[in-house]
């Protein structure tokens, strides 16, 4: 019950972390019942007295890896058309708010996914380097570089606005 | 004083030790780029975390909750086997809701399916029913049978996507079409469903679907999708 519980509270961050790798709210979500799927079959392998909450967002990301993967780079165009379309008939300001935000949605899709995975666990989800690197398997220093590169393509895409 | 990106990085991102943090701080304190450098990438900081801050406070859709609340029951076997297997004899306490549907993701939605297509076996149905399995037939069945991902017609009511063999060594195909999507697996002579899922027609369920079905695919992947020449000498070999 406490497994559950646990769980339950962790879901708000998952949530947002899996919104910021997939962009889309029902891919986010997906993902997040992929996770919790894999959370309660694999519930044993959970160490107590280890942190929850980077035992799955390693699980998350790594069923994001294996999707995108198996899909293939999916069509943006498609995607930035269904969103123009969305904002249609919103008056001037509030589209205008809107567009600003799809933009971090946008420059965050365009990162390479291990760019964009560090991003999101440091600036997003606030993640310590250390506690980054852990969970992704990979030194700090590797870590670090991607988060430079990561940021300077964010800075290139929203540097004005930000 | 210069400080290379990866410092003023990593002041922002409060990993500095005290000593270089203090060190940048008096050199902003005279060097107006540097400054303005650290504040621009103070502003991306705050600008992501502000963007995806709302989504803490969202409404968690229920098909999670009911996941973990269903967990919290006792006895319960969370493979997708183990579901399906579960349905099977808990079939008096069916009664899915649009909530719930997410959480069916992936597995087998007999219910809906039969209710949608009748199991008659016409030559337009796309499923017939074998015991508790769901075989393809009519059109679906001829597009698992010969449609090439590389060489589709449009005027096919099924789209093929991947084709992979499964850990279990078995071929499998997953299909989009208007009503149904999901992914047939060779099983002798035929094609069983292991997955299906509402298809791009109900618009609600359209893009849950296809990532759906496309996470089922890479759950059961041995190794990868086959590239267009593999899956073309897997058609010359009858799928075996």
């Amino acid at each position: 019950m406490a497994f559950e519980q646990d769980l339950l509270e962790l879901l708000p961050r998952l949530r947002r972390f899996a919104r910021s790798l997939t962009r889309d709210i029902n891919d986010a979500d997906d993902l997040c019942q992929m996770a919790l799927e894999r959370a309660l079959n694999k519930r044993d392998q959970w160490q107590a007295g280890t942190r929850l909450d980077s035992w799955m967002y390693r699980i998350t990301r790594n069923i994001w890896i294996d999707t995108v993967r198996a899909a293939g780079r999916r069509e943006h165009v498609a995607n930035d058309e269904d969103a123009m379309a969305n904002v249609a008939g919103d008056d001037h300001r509030r589209m205008e708010s809107r567009m600003e935000l799809r933009d971090v949605d946008r420059a965050m899709d365009r990162l390479p996914m291990e760019q964009r995975e560090a991003v999101s666990l440091v600036l997003v989800e606030g993640f310590a380097y250390k506690e980054a690197a852990a969970l992704l398997d990979i030194p700090i220093g590797t870590l670090t570089s991607r988060l430079v590169r990561g940021r300077e393509a964010l800075q290139r895409e929203l540097g004005e606005a930000a | 004083m210069t400080f290379d990106q990866q410092t003023i990085m990593a002041y922002v991102d409060g990993e500095c030790d005290a000593v270089t943090a203090k060190r940048i701080e008096k050199a902003m304190a005279s060097d107006a780029m540097l400054a303005e450098q650290i504040g621009r990438e103070r502003a991306l900081r705050e600008k992501l975390a502000a963007h995806y801050a709302p989504v803490i406070s969202e409404e968690i859709p229920d098909r999670l909750t009911a996941m973990l609340a269903s967990a919290a029951a006792p006895n319960v076997d969370h493979s997708f086997a183990g579901r399906k297997a579960g349905r099977a004899h808990n079939n008096q306490r069916r009664s899915f809701g649009v909530a719930q549907w997410g959480a069916m993701a992936a597995t087998l939605a007999l219910g809906v399916i039969v209710g949608q297509f009748g199991l008659d076996g016409g030559s337009e149905t796309p499923f017939t029913q074998q015991g508790q399995a769901l075989i393809a037939s009519g059109p679906l069945e001829q597009a698992l049978d010969k449609q090439l991902a590389s060489a589709q017609a449009d005027d096919s009511d099924f789209r093929i996507g991947l084709t992979f063999r499964a850990k279990s060594g078995t071929i499998c195909r997953s299909f989009s079409g208007e009503a149904v999507s999901g992914i047939g697996c060779r099983d002798g002579q035929h094609w069983k469903m292991v997955s299906t899922l509402p298809g791009s027609e109900q618009s609600d369920y359209r893009q849950a679907s296809s990532s759906a079905i496309n996470a089922a695919a890479s759950e059961l992947m041995a190794n990868g999708p086959m590239d267009a020449d593999a899956e073309r000498k897997a058609l010359e070999s009858g799928w075996q």
